[in-house]
């Protein structure tokens, strides 16, 4: 089998794989709430781009905004742990295999990109731009190809903190110029961007690399494939290996306020698993996404605050979503059975791992209401949010949970 | 004196129609240690699980310090620790926390698994490792963390499933030590392993497995009785080569 007709292969298999995951997705309200939100954005921007104030920070703001999606440049292989035997000796015709993951990434990366800069460019033609629009967006699927080139230059470096310092440094230079493009002369911005890249290949030439990096590109795959299975791990249940572990001993240490008894056994365990796998890390970011919307809903004091009350509803609600996935863990581990524990201590540990874990991801989101609604004199919606959203977290929350670990022991 | 494990007349597997094991009866005394030796699917594995109660008996009954686990889960359970083949370990924990759970599981009193699990890090020359995760530990030192685990909890019975895989020589010898100690303690320890000559210097008695059933048990004199050996001549390593490729007389 050649090496293009395996890649479609893998290719097909995950998204057959993937298939019932996407339709319990879509059955859960997740696409109704998120069409919600875009239509209220959409309308919310609209309004916007006609009363712009005069100070606005184009370049700032345009910076920010395009610049994930022009740096951000992931990179599915299909490639596992087998491959070392398997597809390793046939390195020398991996050049085409690679070329199909390429494809595959860049080119819906780009059209996010272009989508991202369309949307942006009704804010862009008001500001201090010096290149016609169509000629902006040219640039940015050139700055994205130039970045996507570059994040495989960085996959083959050999040395992990060669690896990360060039990752920044590709980040930093980008920013930079991109601003240029959004600010200053054309001829200006691209004898930048043309100087970085030049140095940005000898810089890459420069230092060690391998010319397959297999472990790296295979520890991605597996970091990306765990992603999707704690995504999906939310809708339904997902069979998965192991997970993605991080230490994070900034959130960590606050399990030393476990006391040391057999009936905290099972919180113990619990309380590591949610901070520090991978659904510790989607808990965190989404709430930090929340605390950002919540900001910007309670600022602009949209719906007298009964908008920020909505956001943080429909961010305890998400996040809340994801904690569910708590119920699945450990249930497969042979020392839930070994340990002398009860089995019902593990669902009083997942109920109590939940609730204080909403709790504090509640008290985080509600922070801007707190700050912002009460000296615009809101507080009604701020009290209100608080009072559904604590009753959703003490008083529904257990039940669902209960349900769904009864019925995943019953699996 | 009254056994801590007794396994009477068991028939298992996965699946009523067609049973791994066939009628296994065997005891484990406090203050000894038995090693099951069989080739590679005699069932072994499969005993093994039907002792921790993984799985259910066809027929028969395993009883731990007189109970079933039916009968009281919570002692049944307290009485036994157990190192798996393959160290199975949590991957969003370290060693030092893998410890803390199983004290905090068997109701270790926290001065005593302070104390424990300073001695066995040192033991096992795992302290530099002991805030390493799973994924970064070899091979090895994760059968380590399983066997500290194990030797933490100070239970009567440990069960413990070819427990020299991947363990480097130091290794071995301090997990010796140790089941020497606890077995001096008057611990039981039921053990499966294919290294012959290391069970047949450190283990009491023996029980042979082939095919599922048991072939021979009892003391080296009794194994090389079974094989047709003389007295007093010759290894463990023989006997059970005798026993188990005669041609199938026993059941196979």
């Amino acid at each position: 089998m050649g090496v293009e007709a395996i890649w479609s292969a893998r290719a097909k298999a995950f998204w057959r794989e993937s298939t019932p995951y996407l339709r319990y997705m879509a059955q859960s309200g997740v696409p109704l709430v998120a069409a919600m939100l875009f239509f209220a954005g959409a309308g919310y921007y609209t309004s916007f781009i006609h009363r712009v104030p005069p100070d606005f920070p184009y370049m700032l703001v345009g910076t920010l905004v395009l610049l994930p999606f022009i740096c951000w440049s992931p990179m599915r292989t299909w490639l596992g742990e087998a491959d070392i035997v398997f597809l390793m000796p046939r390195e020398n015709e991996m050049g085409r295999y690679f070329k199909r993951s390429f494809r595959y990434n860049l080119i819906p990366g780009s059209i996010l990109a272009a989508v991202v800069f369309l949307v942006y460019s009704l804010l862009y033609v008001q500001g201090p731009s010096h290149l016609p629009w169509y000629l902006m967006l040219v640039i940015v699927i050139l700055l994205k190809v130039l970045n996507a080139a570059g994040a495989w230059r960085e996959r083959r470096l050999a040395w992990t903190y060669s690896r990360r310092g060039v990752r920044l440094l590709r980040w930093a230079v980008t920013t930079v110029g991109l601003a240029a493009w959004l600010q200053t002369a054309p001829w200006k911005a691209a004898a930048l961007t043309a100087a970085a890249a030049v140095l940005m290949t000898l810089l890459y030439r420069r230092l060690d690399s391998y010319r397959v990096p297999w472990l790296a590109l295979i520890r991605e795959e597996a970091r990306t494939k765990r992603r999707y299975s704690v995504f999906f791990s939310a809708f339904t249940d997902v069979p998965s290996d192991s997970a993605q572990v991080s230490a994070r001993w900034y959130l960590v240490w606050m399990i030393r306020w476990l006391a040391y008894r057999r009936d905290h056994a099972f919180v113990y365990l619990y309380a590591h698993t949610l901070l520090r796998t991978e659904l510790g890390g989607i808990v965190i970011r989404l709430s930090a996404l929340g605390i950002f919307s919540g900001w910007l809903a309670a600022y602009s004091g949209l719906w007298s605050g009964w908008g920020a009350a909505g956001v943080f509803l429909l961010f305890i609600w998400l996040t809340g979503l994801q904690l569910g996935s708590l119920t699945q863990s450990h249930r497969h581990s042979v020392w839930r059975h070994v340990y002398p524990l009860p089995e019902q201590s593990r669902l009083q540990a997942v109920l109590r791992v939940d609730r204080t874990a909403s709790l504090v991801c509640a008290a985080v989101l509600w922070l801007p209401l707190l700050l912002l609604l009460p000296q615009q004199g809101y507080f009604p919606a701020a009290g209100a949010a608080a009072v559904l959203g604590a009753i959703y977290i003490v008083l529904i929350r257990p039940k669902g949970l209960k349900r769904k670990f009864t019925a995943d022991i019953d699996d | 004196m009254k056994p801590v494990l007794e396994v009477q007349n068991l028939t298992g597997g996965y699946s009523p129609r067609r049973p791994v094991l066939h009628g296994l009866s065997f005891e484990v005394e406090p203050g000894e240690m038995v090693g099951l030796i069989g080739l590679n699917g005699a069932g072994k594995s499969t005993a093994i699980k039907h002792i921790l109660g993984l799985m259910q008996p066809h027929e028969g009954e395993v009883r731990v310090q007189g109970q079933t686990l039916d009968q009281d889960p919570g002692q049944y359970r307290s009485a036994i620790t157990y190192v798996p083949e393959t160290p199975l370990l949590f991957d969003e924990l370290t060693v030092e926390e893998h410890l803390r759970l199983t004290g905090m599981a068997y109701d270790v009193e926290e001065s005593r698994y302070s104390d424990r699990t300073t001695g066995l890090l040192d033991d096992f020359y795992m302290t530099p490792k002991r805030r390493a995760f799973a994924a970064h530990l070899s091979k090895g030192m994760r059968q380590k963390v399983m066997i500290m685990n194990a030797l933490l909890a100070r239970p009567p019975l440990y069960i413990i499933d070819e427990p020299f895989l991947g363990l480097d020589p130091l290794g071995i010898r301090s997990l010796l030590d140790k089941l020497v100690e606890v077995k001096q303690e008057g611990a039981a320890i039921f053990m499966s392993s294919h290294i012959l000559s290391t069970v047949e210097t450190y283990c009491d008695r023996f029980i042979v497995l082939h095919h599922g059933k048991i072939i021979a048990q009892g003391t080296l004199q009794d194994i090389r009785s079974a094989a047709g050996m003389q007295r007093e001549q010759g290894t463990l390593e023989e006997a059970f080569y005798r026993l188990t490729t005669d041609g199938g007389s026993h059941g196979g």
